[in-house]
């Protein structure tokens, strides 16, 4: 005995081997509403246990006028009713009296066509058949009420009894009152597979949609049916809460220096230009630190210097090179220039403060943070910035590990191939910049690097080559997302953080 | 960096190589050049004032000489034309010659030290007493046989205005004159001068009315070109706080110039020059010896004839500009080994210089280099050791990773966001970042917070919107939400930032305190579902919780909590949470409630979370 939901079993129990049934015939032997027939139905077919064809019918509805006869009657019936009435014969001129309609031209045409009275010059006389029609409906009248209550098709007209065929033949040429149009429905038949299930015996159970707790518990899961659903519907949207995809790209950076053994550091984002600038070896005079490119702060306008020999070493460095083996800049250098405070402009001023601190090898650090440049906010510029700077302090430091350890750093980033050329940097000689093949892209400038001058080294208690490296990560995440304004970064649109991919 | 638009045809001739765009881009390239593009530019010559523009195509141009302002202009012609960033360091690159001698040298096409061998001109420049105050170093050089047509006029002004940029520091350090040697009387006179010691009449006139360009043709003293002409207003700062101002004068009284500020406009330079005079002044004598071999070697490899000016010290001493005499430099080739992480002999480095327009000689590790006069920015051998890097070419170094093992260690500040950032995410918050720069307006005052000025104020901001660092979170996340009214609610965003508060005992005046910001919106938004999330960010953090009431003039009366925390026996002051004020919507434009909250990422009890100057409760 197979259990079966309530209307699945009524579906089977009403379908025969061999004999298919359209749905509205399904309904009347299943006694279940159409509606939930279909489902029904559907369910049992996706099991295999009942076929649907699908079969073109014609479907037949009520125009207005249609509509009127079938709540009325049709025009010579009244007529019909009226002319016995008055005797059986009667004048054209007296017809829109007996029927109370001002024109009686199709009473007279469908009287006459049906054949229920003969007509000569003036009157109209009940014929034989037409005595015989007056207690009688016309296959036609039977159809017409029939589809008052809304479109059939001819098959569930026939099903409901009506001979369509006469019905038709009769409404020849009735254009006005009924519309037909090819529609497909389904047939439903048992399948073998169907059929086996029903001759083992089926009983109908309770369907449920939720399988509650209380189920569960008294086992009474076992007793019902849980309600199978259609897979393939469409449900609501729901969005992760997600990193922003700027922080994506900074914790992936920080991931590839601490999975290659970089400690991070960071550094104040005010700071004393000493840092920023002197201890780096950029002569006072330099176009970087004009106030047209590097904000520097009112309140508060001064901070404090580190120790003062170390103060002395850089200061002597950028005079005459001290004992770097440099020329230097050939100027007097200036401490209050150096105790003014700025907006950090590159976090080189991190990883410098790092070589202060501990000069001693072999280090590799980090540093990631907001940097500031003077500019207007526009499609690509901000006054500030994310950027990545990187050091290695080793008897090893070379250009030569420093071009392998950024094409490792970059190939951990998702680069396809990283290349190098030379460039300018005040701190560094050699320097260069690195450019990166990204899929899609082509070659992207990445970082500008180099091995820190002597000049900047030395002052600081260094005597190991150190390699270096920095670059804003604000364009790497652009390209990767595919932006075009790096305002959308921090002014975003929350639809863009919804829907930007978590996935690479 | 300023863009250099360099002939390609003039460049190829003075290579005497042909080279196809690609190759010539991947030679430049190499030598450090960042190449912007290809690029046609035309030439006008201003019939008013013979001055010669040019134009790139699809350029902005109105039409108008960009020194007198007249409309007459006449096209005399258009060159195909290399862009290139200028490379500082390089000044001896800035033009065509310049270029083309690096060029050769890299293309092996010429190497070593190029010949710059100068007769004397029999022109001297006499420097007077007192100029130790005033403008103390001048080099002069004369330049004959030249053939200057638009192009060469053009280039070399435009070489002389990158030099004053990058060697001179926009003629701080020096400045460079030019003038026609024809409509002078040699010898020169440097001397100092009253401000309204002499007349002449300055380049392009004295403007008619204040602030337009040339004008009339008469003599101004210098205190009125200071004041009046463009360049003179421009420039005055150099001249600031001197009493007497350098002049340079020939044997019959003419002026030449004024540096670093103007020319006189009797001894201007124009198409048809053949031989000039060039001076270099400034404070900076290396400077100034630089820049005027810089010129020297220019104007002598594009194929005219310089000769050397001798100075006359004050003191008796004389010497003979440009001097084109090479500095020697020791080179360690070990050294220069371990730098680049190469294995080269020293004859191997020694050849790599000498692509680089050096001569070496080799002793057994150590090579002596002679450095071209023309290169300023060798300080350090290091510089050197750059140079053969160059020349042996970056793209033949192999790529290495340092052996030595280190251990990877995150700052804890970083760890903590990210376990916050987790818990957030987790609760389905969303994730914005928003700018460190702000202004008091809308960070106090449309907060209804009072404002007392003490916070990071920005000396030179570029715009009035960003004026100072923010101290809180709450503008920024107000701002994201503003910029997103119209997008599906409800909206639950964070951010994780650095906010700065002032702090006289710290090396730089200022704390940075990472700051966690939690913003919800949508028609049910409000104080319970806030609280909610901050519970949860807790507990994950270890954190037990209390809420105590408070007044804070950006939040509903009533509807502000501090958020009290403790951890072990620490008793913190976490943040502040509550409904913000519907005046705070109103004046943001925002439509729906909202409820904030900022908390510390590193709660210590001494520093309250309350942003702007709140009164807890």
């Amino acid at each position: 005995m197979t259990r079966l939901p309530e209307v699945e079993y009524r579906v089977l129990a009403a379908l025969e081997p061999g004999r298919s049934l359209v749905l509205a015939e399904l309904a009347a032997a299943s006694r279940v509403d159409q509606s939930l027939l279909t489902a029904g139905a559907v369910a049992l077919s996706q099991r295999g246990l009942v076929a649907i064809a699908e079969q073109s019918q014609h479907e037949l509805s009520l125009t207005e006028d249609g509509q009127r006869a079938a709540a009325g009657g049709l025009p010579e019936r009244a007529a019909l009713a009226a002319i016995r009435s008055a005797g059986g014969t009667v004048a054209f001129a007296g017809l829109p009296g007996l029927t109370g309609r001002p024109d009686t031209r199709a009473e007279v045409k469908w009287l006459t066509k049906k054949g229920w009275c003969s007509r000569d010059a003036t009157t109209l006389t009940l014929t034989d058949h037409g005595r015989a029609a007056a207690d009688v409906k016309g296959a036609d009248e039977v159809l017409v009420e029939k589809l008052a209550g809304g479109p059939m098709t001819e098959a569930e007209l026939a099903a409901a009894g009506v001979d369509v065929r006469s019905a038709l033949e009769l409404l020849r040429g009735r254009d006005e009152l009924l519309r037909r149009r090819r529609r497909t429905s389904r047939l439903l038949s048992l399948t073998d597979a169907g059929a086996a299930l029903k001759a083992g015996g089926i009983e109908p159970a309770q369907e449920v949609t939720q399988l509650t707790p209380e189920l569960i518990a008294t086992g009474r899961w076992r007793d019902v049916i849980i309600k199978r659903y259609d897979v393939t519907l469409a449900t609501g949207r729901q969005y992760p809460g997600k990193a922003h995809p700027l922080q994506r790209v900074i914790q992936e950076t920080r991931r590839a220096f601490l999975e290659m053994g970089f400690e991070e550091t960071a550094s104040p984002v005010v700071e004393t230009a000493f840092w920023d600038f002197d201890a780096l070896f950029q002569p006072q005079d330099h176009p970087a630190r004009e106030m047209q490119d590097t904000f520097y702060l009112a309140v508060p306008a001064a901070g404090r210097l580190p120790d003062a020999e170390l103060v002395r070493r850089v200061a002597r460095t950028h005079e005459d090179g001290g004992d770097t083996g440099s020329t230097g800049w050939r100027y007097r250098w200036d401490a209050a220039t150096a105790r003014k405070l700025v907006l950090r402009t590159h976090t080189t001023a991190a990883t410098i403060r790092a070589v202060a601190q501990n000069p001693g090898p072999p280090r590799k650090v980090f540093s990631v943070g907001k940097v500031f440049r003077r500019e207007n906010v526009d499609q690509t510029h901000l006054p500030e910035f994310i950027q990545i700077d990187g050091i290695i302090i080793d008897e090893g430091a070379s250009l030569a590990t420093l071009f392998g350890t950024l094409s490792e750093f970059y190939l951990r980033m998702g680069a396809k191939e990283v290349r190098f050329r030379p460039s300018f940097f005040p701190y560094t000689e050699p320097s260069a910049e690195a450019f990166a093949f990204i899929e899609g892209l082509g070659w992207v400038e990445m970082c500008g690097c180099g091995v820190f001058r002597p000049e900047v080294t030395r002052p600081l208690g260094c005597r190991t080559p150190v390699i270096a490296w920095g670059g804003g990560l604000e364009r790497v995440a652009m390209l990767r997302f595919g932006l075009d304004d790096i305002r959308k970064l921090y002014w975003a649109d929350i639809n863009w953080l919804r829907e930007t991919k978590l996935c690479r | 960096m300023p863009l250099v638009s360099i002939p390609v045809e003039r460049l190829q001739k003075l290579v005497n190589r042909r080279l196809s765009r690609d190759d010539l881009t991947t030679a430049l390239e190499r030598l450090g050049n960042d190449v912007e593009g290809y690029a046609v530019v035309s030439r006008y010559r201003c019939a008013a004032c013979g001055q010669v523009l040019e134009v790139l195509e699809h350029e902005d141009f109105n039409n108008r000489c960009d020194a007198c302002g007249d409309k007459d202009l006449a096209v005399t012609g258009w060159s195909e034309v290399v862009r290139i960033n200028l490379l500082p360091v390089r000044p001896d690159t800035f033009d065509a010659a310049g270029l083309a001698r690096a060029l050769r040298g890299i293309l092996g096409i010429e190497t070593g030290l190029p010949e710059h061998r100068f007769g004397r001109s029999g022109i001297s420049c006499r420097v007077s007493a007192g100029m130790e105050d005033v403008r103390p170093h001048i080099a002069g050089a004369v330049v004959r046989g030249l053939r200057l047509d638009d192009e060469g006029l053009k280039a070399l002004m435009k070489l002389q205005e990158n030099l004053h940029w990058a060697l001179g520091r926009d003629r701080r350090r020096a400045s460079i004159g030019a003038y026609d040697l024809d409509t002078l009387r040699p010898g020169f006179e440097f001397r100092p001068v009253e401000p309204e010691g002499v007349a002449f009449v300055p380049l392009l006139g004295m403007p008619a009315e204040p602030g337009a360009r040339g004008g009339e043709m008469r003599p101004a003293t210098p205190r009125e070109i200071l004041r009046r002409h463009p360049k003179g207003v421009a420039y005055a700062h150099l001249l600031a706080g001197k009493d007497r101002y350098p002049l340079l004068l020939d044997s019959a009284g003419t002026v030449l110039s004024m540096p670093p500020v103007i020319n006189s406009e009797p001894t201007r330079v124009t198409g048809k020059t053949e031989n000039l005079f060039i001076d270099v002044t400034g404070p900076d004598r290396h400077a100034v010896a630089r820049t005027i071999c810089v010129i020297a070697a220019a104007l002598a490899d594009g194929g005219a004839r310089v000769e050397t000016v001798t100075i006359e010290h004050a003191d008796g001493r004389t010497e003979e500009t440009p001097d084109m005499t090479p500095a020697a430099m020791d080179l360690d080739a070990a050294e220069a080994n371990r730098v680049l992480g190469l294995d080269l002999a020293p004859d191997e480095m020694a050849g790599q210089l000498a692509r680089m327009r050096h001569s070496a000689a080799v002793a057994g590790g150590r090579i002596t280099v002679q450095v071209p006069a023309y290169r300023s920015d060798v300080m350090h051998q290091h510089d050197l050791i750059e140079d053969i890097a160059i020349g042996y070419g970056y793209h033949r170094v192999p790529p290495r990773l340092v052996p030595a093992m280190t251990v990877g260690r995150p700052q804890p500040t970083e760890e903590d966001s990210e376990t916050c950032r987790r818990a957030l995410t987790g609760l389905g918050l969303m994730e914005t970042m928003t700018l460190l720069l702000t202004n008091p307006q809308a960070h106090f005052r449309t907060l209804r917070q009072p404002e007392d000025g003490s916070y990071p104020q920005i000396e030179n901001p570029a715009n009035a919107d960003q004026t100072m660092v923010r101290q809180h979170l709450l503008t920024g996340l107000l701002d994201t939400l503003r910029v997103n009214v119209a997008a599906e609610m409800p909206q639950r965003i964070f951010e994780l930032g650095d906010c700065l508060e002032l702090d006289p005992g710290a090396e730089t005046g200022t704390r940075v305190r990472r700051m966690v910001g939690i913003g919800l919106t949508g028609p049910r938004a409000g104080f319970a579902d806030c609280k909610t999330v901050i519970e949860a960010l807790g507990a994950e953090l270890d954190l037990i919780l209390r809420f105590a009431p408070a007044e804070h003039p950006t939040f509903i009366p009533g509807r502000c909590a501090l958020v009290l925390a403790e951890r072990g026996r620490a008793r913190l002051d976490w943040g502040i949470m509550g409904e913000v004020h519907p005046e705070v919507l109103q004046a943001v434009g925002i439509g729906q409630p909202v409820a904030l909250a900022q908390l510390h990422l590193d709660p210590t009890p001494e520093h309250p979370a309350t942003p702007g100057r709140a009164s807890g409760a």
